[in-house]
């Protein structure tokens, strides 16, 4: 039996601007010697970034990405820190609303940045946000990765202290972050802020290989300074 | 022969160049099935990682060959793709052969997108690691210019960085059996029929050794 040859991938791709080149002279539009349309894209076609939010304050916080539909953050430790959202970098707008307060949130995303907003209430009771920006290049499968982040404002060079004596992360001032690739161990960690002798802990566990920490240090209005551990997730997209 | 494949049963999942004949659904397939292997293949064009967990919808052709039957290529774009998940079911691999990289390189793009590539990738590896499957993983081979924009430095980087991100899959890295331009490519991307024998000779020697080395 006689087979019929099938065209490959790249020869399907050649036909496909034939066809296209056809189109063009029926329009009388000059079609060239140009290479034939990819068939599919080699990664995210412009980029990708990612955005998630972090509720710092006692109650929900709501947010409005321009031309969607609203998103409630709880304030529930396990619920207070959304996954890593993906975007096309560029600059995003939204509305946040606390209670009765509202304000705009505009943040530009560049591509491969990891970009952490926590939304908290100022003394006055406006809303207060701090954007931690990130451009990781520690991705490792065999490792850990550990990420203390400074949301407050009373907490002077935040350390993040491995079994009350490893210093595994330094100096992070109110507003900033810092990361630590680790072995992935059972540990337990504390922050400490300043000059204090007594850490906050942070439950985290056993570390699991290629997994992605971070410790948010923050106080809600009216409360004590306390401490968040969490794995970081990235949301199932098909993108 | 080596025996170390002898009675095994293989899945091995890829993107386009798993899909056309005398790509490496042929090539690799048969040196695999010439060890003897149980070997199911399965191709879909212009996939990521992360599509083999979510479901992969190729719109530029799929493929698939079971042991020594022809391979089955569907270039239509209403073509029924598959999950590794469901794949694993079906055929209860001793071991997965992921071949994947290109569709996720960012050829053409400034910088190598790594956050978006981890995410693909740990939602694949921690799939298979869920079935408790062994894996392979299969990088990029050399290739340059061409529509898909594909550059030497870009994939000496990104099979780098899938060697970081792939376990515990073992990485197994294609550029490291042929010199840069060694292979010809028909787009850039591509190979020849030639550099197809070559590839899927070469990765098929790399599993077995690979495997003999685990079962010592």
């Amino acid at each position: 039996m006689i087979r019929k040859k099938e065209p490959d991938i790249s020869a399907r791709a050649t036909i496909g601007l034939l066809a296209g080149c056809a189109a063009l002279l029926l329009g009388s539009v000059p079609c060239g010697a140009a290479d034939p349309p990819r068939l599919y894209d080699s990664g995210p076609a412009r980029g990708a970034g990612f955005i998630r939010i972090a509720n710092v304050t006692n109650g929900v916080v709501s947010i409005t990405p321009a031309g969607r539909a609203r998103i409630d953050i709880s304030a529930e430790d396990a619920l207070r820190v959304t996954r890593f959202e993906a975007l096309t970098p560029g600059k995003i707008a939204a509305s946040i609303r606390v209670g009765n307060q509202t304000r705009k949130l505009n943040v530009a995303i560049a591509a491969n940045e990891l970009v952490t907003v926590a939304i908290g209430v100022a003394a006055n009771g406006s809303i207060a946000t701090t954007v931690f920006r990130e451009t990781p290049r520690d991705f490792n499968a065999l490792r850990s990765s550990l990420a203390l982040f400074g949301a407050d404002r009373t907490c002077a060079n935040a350390r993040l202290v491995a079994d009350q004596s490893t210093v595994v992360i330094a100096g992070v001032a109110p507003g900033s972050l810092g990361r630590k690739t680790v072995n992935p161990v059972k540990v337990a960690l504390a922050v400490f802020c300043a000059k204090e002798t007594r850490g906050l802990p942070a439950e985290l566990g056993q570390l699991e290989a290629g997994e992605r920490y971070s410790v948010l240090v923050f106080a809600a209005q009216g409360a004590a300074r306390r401490v968040l551990a969490l794995r970081d997730e990235m949301a199932v997209t098909r993108d | 022969m080596n025996m170390a494949l002898a009675g095994l049963v293989l899945l091995v999942i890829g993107d386009s160049h798993m899909v056309s004949q005398g790509y490496l659904i042929s090539s690799l397939h048969e040196s695999l099935v010439s060890q003897q292997a149980i070997v199911h293949s399965y191709g879909a064009c212009g996939v990521n990682a992360g599509d083999w967990v979510y479901g992969t919808s190729g719109t530029c052709g799929q493929a698939e060959r079971h042991e020594r039957g022809a391979p089955r290529i569907d270039y239509s774009s209403k073509a029924k793709g598959w999950t590794v998940r469901e794949l694993i079911e079906r055929h209860r691999p001793d071991l997965i052969v992921v071949q994947m990289g290109d569709t996720m390189a960012g050829y053409g793009q400034s910088t190598l997108p790594n956050a978006w590539i981890y995410g693909k990738v740990r939602a694949l590896t921690t799939a298979i690691r869920a079935q408790n499957v062994s894996c392979m993983w299969v990088g990029p081979p050399w290739g340059s210019g061409g529509r898909y924009e594909k550059t030497t430095a870009r994939v000496r980087e990104m099979s780098h960085y899938l060697s970081q991100v792939v376990p515990p899959c073992t990485y197994i890295d294609s550029t490291a059996f042929a010199r840069p331009g060694e292979w010809p490519t028909i787009d850039g991307q591509h190979l020849t029929a030639s550099g197809y024998r070559a590839w899927g000779k070469s990765i098929a020697d790399s599993i077995v050794s690979l495997a003999g080395r685990s079962q010592k």
